[in-house]
């Protein structure tokens, strides 16, 4: 059946007391979720809600939380998924609660209908996907707004201090000499590859491949970042897993990465190594390309990365540009 | 179910839920007095402020936004009488106006909020409905209103502008 003419079946014909059927049967489970979030704190706890699951996304909404947070002492963030609670612990937020997909979901939905100050809460995204109503990540793009300046005025509205936090990475870690050694590491002389990439493009393995010969025949100790089993190390390279807090021990070690454009990037971008940052071109955010809108640089995250874009399929030339770097 | 109906008399959501049960009984009146059954070539276009030069770009991009959408006709609500003015001078597509009071509107608004009962609705605000933002991201002084209007609001992407509210407001 077509949806509109059920959808306006339901506005014109059935009684006004539907309003509280669809609020029993869909907008109640997320005052549910709500309430749980709630369990073990004061009524005058804030709420702080990630509602997209964006590794980027959440890190620039916690950098730049601080000054939010001092008017709220009281407060607690939400996230979907066990990763995104270690990019919030990273910043020294310790109330932090995990909920899945379809709980986001929900909560994100009933503070659309009820109101963030009926709910004591904030949702941290300039529109949040779940609500449908929002209108500034049209706007990505526009006369130079770039990812920083939507979360910085489109979430905060300006309310956030000129200079973003900094993650508390640990200043030492047992796991990261165990893989140094394991994995006979050279100090300044390994490249750390992170190939994965799910929002912005990719570029082909091979590419990948022929990258990490040609490191190695430079004398560079080259690895690949695998978050999980699914992320597969480039053929001739180890794969290795590092928490995210182990990242500046790690990587101020080896001293350099090779990354495509992701949320891992803003993890990094206070890290001081040699960054070489791709960028997949044509991918248009708005009114510009994916490098305008992510650009480190510009959006001031980190001044010492070195960005590029490949042009078309000049992947032989990318990989001789790259290795300028070495 | 029986939770949640205790919970209702918590007072918020209970509110909350009589205005959109209100905003439910005035839309269902209004598209059947202006005869509206398919909200696929009519679009509902919403003004509930009283900004002149926000109601100015919410009109002047109303024919463009149908042409994109593959629309015909419009339903325009509005709180303001310039709108009415408005829509009669920029208006070119089949229009059907309706004034609703400030009350109304937010019940009408509220109703949206709790039941997203067609896509083909546009609601010329910055702050409405809740958690929309688009006010905080003038703040950048990057922006103006009529992009906020034009690609926010109506996602005309992308963008030649039409109009200039300065010149409007000397010819008015």
């Amino acid at each position: 059946m077509d949806k509109n003419k059920v959808n306006l079946f339901s506005v014109l014909y059935l009684p006004s007391f539907f309003c509280f059927f669809v609020y029993a049967l869909v907008r109640n489970k997320g005052r549910r979720v709500l309430n749980r979030v709630r369990k073990g704190f004061n009524e005058e706890t804030k709420v702080y809600i990630c509602p997209y699951s964006g590794t980027g996304d959440v890190y620039l909404a916690i950098a730049l939380l601080q000054k939010e947070l001092e008017t709220n002492s009281d407060n607690v963030v939400v996230v979907k998924g066990g990763s995104n609670k270690k990019i919030v612990n990273l910043f020294g937020i310790n109330n932090v609660v995990v909920v899945n997909e379809k709980q986001m979901d929900r909560l994100t939905r009933f503070v659309g209908f009820l109101g963030e100050n009926e709910t004591n809460s904030f949702l941290l995204h300039p529109s949040a996907p779940q609500i449908g109503w929002g209108i500034n990540d049209m706007l990505r793009n526009y006369d130079g707004i770039n990812f920083m300046d939507m979360y910085r005025y489109g979430v905060f509205g300006g309310n956030t201090y000129d200079k973003i936090l900094i993650p508390q990475f640990a200043q030492h870690s047992k796991l990261v000499e165990d893989l140094i050694k394991k994995n006979k590491i050279r100090k300044g002389k390994t490249v750390l590859l992170a190939p994965h990439s799910y929002t912005l493009g990719g570029l082909p393995k091979w590419v990948w491949e022929k990258l990490a010969i040609k490191l190695n025949d430079k004398g560079y100790v080259v690895l690949t970042n695998c978050a999980d089993k699914k992320e597969e190390p480039i053929k001739g390279t180890k794969g290795i897993f590092i928490p995210y807090k182990d990242l500046k021990c790690f990587l101020e070690c080896s001293g350099f990465l090779v990354a495509m454009r992701s949320g891992f990037c803003e993890v990094v971008s206070s890290i001081k190594c040699r960054k070489i940052i791709l960028y997949a071109p044509n991918i248009y955010w708005g009114e510009g390309t994916c490098t305008d809108y992510f650009s480190m640089k510009q959006m001031g995250l980190c001044e010492d990365a070195k960005e590029l874009e490949y042009k078309g399929i000049e992947f032989e030339n990318y990989i001789d540009e790259i290795m300028e770097n070495f | 179910m029986r939770t949640a109906l205790r919970e209702l008399y918590s007072g918020t959501i209970w509110k909350k839920l009589i205005d959109a049960m209100k905003g439910k009984k005035i839309l269902s009146s209004v598209l059947r007095k202006n005869k509206i059954s398919n909200l696929v070539k009519t679009h509902i276009i919403l003004f509930p402020e009283y900004d002149k030069k926000l109601n100015y770009y919410g009109t002047i991009y109303i024919d463009e936004y149908l042409l994109r959408n593959a629309a015909s006709n419009v339903l325009v609500l509005y709180c303001d009488d310039t709108v009415a003015n408005l829509v009669d001078d920029y208006v070119k597509a089949k229009c059907f106006k309706q004034k609703v009071e400030t009350d109304q509107m937010a019940n009408i608004i509220s109703f949206y909020s709790l039941y997203i009962f067609t896509p083909s609705i546009k609601i010329i605000s910055l702050d409405l409905p809740q958690c929309r933002n688009g006010r905080k991201l003038l703040s950048s002084g990057k922006l103006d209103f009529e992009q906020i209007v034009a690609v926010g609001i109506f996602h005309i992407i992308p963008l030649r502008r039409k109009g200039d509210y300065y010149e409007w407001t000397k010819i008015k």
